[in-house]
């Protein structure tokens, strides 16, 4: 004789278009979801309304049923092998992706600086984080993660937040890979590819940061990249930007340091170590009454998750998806 | 039962290991090795770059973990400084061997203060290494495994247990766990704690490639 358990976890999101990794700490035997938005919906188009996977089926497989174009009935159900739902054991461990050749002019200088590539699977734009690997002409900022922009489909994509027009010459050959993973814990170690000579300095990152206002960070500015008086000052931060850039202004007067720049590729090539930015510190309110505030947004947390990733075939923007995981075990 | 146990208590640890592992290579700052000629950046690991991580620790006025061993007349030995810790993975095993000064734990003057997990020491600094310690993949300027080795004084991180809330170990016996018929127990354990960096200049990620 058994005893059959079986759990069940329900929610929602809205689909932005791009790869969504949802918690579901037991794992799953079985996951779909619905379309709340357009039930009942008579438009024109072929909105993704139901989905399903089961833990079984290839990483990135799926059953799902567009809409049927200008009427509310559920067109033939279709399969996929990528796009789909990838069980996600460990967000913090997720694989790197596979090693691909730049291509054509490979990097050039520009702002934001465009990487050329016959090969632009898997990338989402303003999203993907990809690591550069052995650029030869640029080597100062090989082994960096850069949060990418605009994506030419098969072509090029940017380099979100590097200004590299600066550098002396164009990367003649090289590689990248996506970087699928995040680290485990916020706030997270950045890297620096700007800083301004203001008050307050600006210093802009070449990953999404996620740092708030009130955060105290280090500044580690090796002499390589020129801004040496920088170099280990503690600041905190008094604004931050996301999206088309990504910044952070802490409350350094950097007016008179001399200019922050990239190391030559030739330098690099004898080994360098990064300017960067490292969290360190208690959050601050800026009032009066209450100058340091338990706000945790500084508190080392632990984001990683145990879910699913619901990939970009199997959702439509914009639309509520209500999702349905199932799981069951004998004991 | 015992058996159980035990091997539960190893995971336990060995999970909040992993954890404080993750937490400083996410957070820590860290400093490229750059002595090395393996020709990639970083490079691998040499007195050079150690020479540095032990500056930075003892500019930032960082305690050292470990008392020196004091010289001893015994063949093939030879003092042992007073020691931060360097804590690595078990694949470094055999880059260390080659980096001038390093000293084997089997040729510290007597073993008394040694740890399991010791490798040896290089000027100031003592390595612990693990099968378990901390790598970046293909993060190096021609697209190596980069070793994270964790260089740290005393004191430099914690792991800050929750309100209320320590480790604990479960243990259901078959006949609450077991259904009916009481064929089964449940044994496991539970933990909420926070690892935290609580000084940035009394740690860093020394990293580095393999030769």
């Amino acid at each position: 004789m058994s005893l059959s358990i079986n759990g069940f976890v329900t929610g929602t999101f809205t689909s932005d278009g791009n790869p969504v990794n949802l918690s579901i700490p037991s794992g799953y035997n079985d996951f779909d979801m619905i379309n709340i938005t357009d039930i009942g919906s008579t438009a024109a188009n072929n909105n993704v309304m139901k989905a399903r996977g089961t833990s079984a089926m290839t990483a990135g497989s799926a059953y799902y049923s567009p809409k049927t174009s200008g009427a509310a009935t559920l067109d033939l159900e279709a399969t996929t092998t990528t796009g789909g739902f990838t069980f996600l054991a460990d967000s913090a461990t997720v694989a790197i992706g596979a090693l691909t050749a730049t291509s054509g002019t490979d990097i050039n200088r520009a702002n934001p600086a465009v990487v050329s590539t016959g090969t632009t699977t898997g990338l989402v734009a303003s999203s993907s984080v990809v690591r550069l690997i052995n650029n030869v002409g640029m080597l100062q900022i090989s082994g960096m993660d850069f949060t990418i922009g605009t994506i030419s489909a098969g072509v090029s994509f940017q380099l979100k937040y590097l200004n590299n027009s600066g550098f002396a010459a164009d990367s003649t050959s090289g590689s990248f890979r996506i970087i699928n993973a995040t680290d485990r814990y916020y706030p997270r170690r950045r890297f620096i590819t700007a800083i301004t000579q203001a008050s307050p300095a600006v210093i802009t990152l070449s990953v999404t940061h996620g740092y708030t206002v009130g955060q105290a960070v280090r500044i580690v500015v090796p002499s390589v990249f020129g801004m040496t008086q920088m170099n280990g000052l503690l600041g905190n931060i008094t604004a931050v930007t996301t999206g088309s850039t990504n910044t952070i202004s802490v409350d350094i007067d950097s007016t008179a340091f001399t200019t922050f720049a990239f190391p030559t590729s030739a330098i690099a090539a004898g080994g360098i170590t990064f300017a960067q930015v490292v969290p360190v510190g208690e959050a601050a309110i800026n009032s009066t009454s209450q100058p340091y505030g338990n706000l945790l947004d500084d508190a080392t947390d632990n984001q990683s998750i145990t879910g699913v990733t619901i990939g970009a075939t199997v959702q439509t923007t914009g639309k509520i998806y209500q999702y349905f995981a199932r799981k069951g075990t004998s004991i | 039962m015992n058996e159980a146990a035990q091997r539960l208590g190893v995971s336990l640890r060995q999970t909040e290991d992993q954890l404080m592992r993750d937490m400083l290579a996410s957070t820590a700052s860290f400093i490229n090795c750059v002595g090395g000629t393996n020709g990639d950046n970083p490079t691998e690991i040499t007195r050079s770059d150690v020479d540095v991580v032990v500056r930075t620790l003892r500019g930032n006025n960082a305690y050292s973990f470990m008392t020196g061993v004091e010289g001893e007349d015994r063949f093939g030995t030879a003092p042992v400084r007073d020691a931060y810790f360097g804590l690595g993975h078990s694949d470094l095993i055999g880059q260390l061997d080659n980096v001038a000064g390093f000293i084997q734990k089997w040729n510290y003057p007597n073993q008394a203060s040694t740890l399991d997990a010791e490798w040896g020491t290089v000027a100031n600094i003592r390595f612990l290494l693990s099968s378990i310690g901390s790598t970046t993949p293909n993060a190096s300027l021609l697209g190596a495994t980069v070793y994270n080795i964790f260089c740290c004084g005393r004191e430099a991180f914690a792991a800050i247990e929750q309100d209320g809330y320590s480790a604990s170990f479960i243990y259901l016996p078959p006949q609450i766990a077991g259904g009916p018929l009481a064929l089964n127990s449940s044994v496991g354990y539970k933990f909420a704690e926070v690892p935290r960096i609580t000084n940035d200049t009394w740690v860093f990620n020394l990293r580095c490639t393999l030769v």
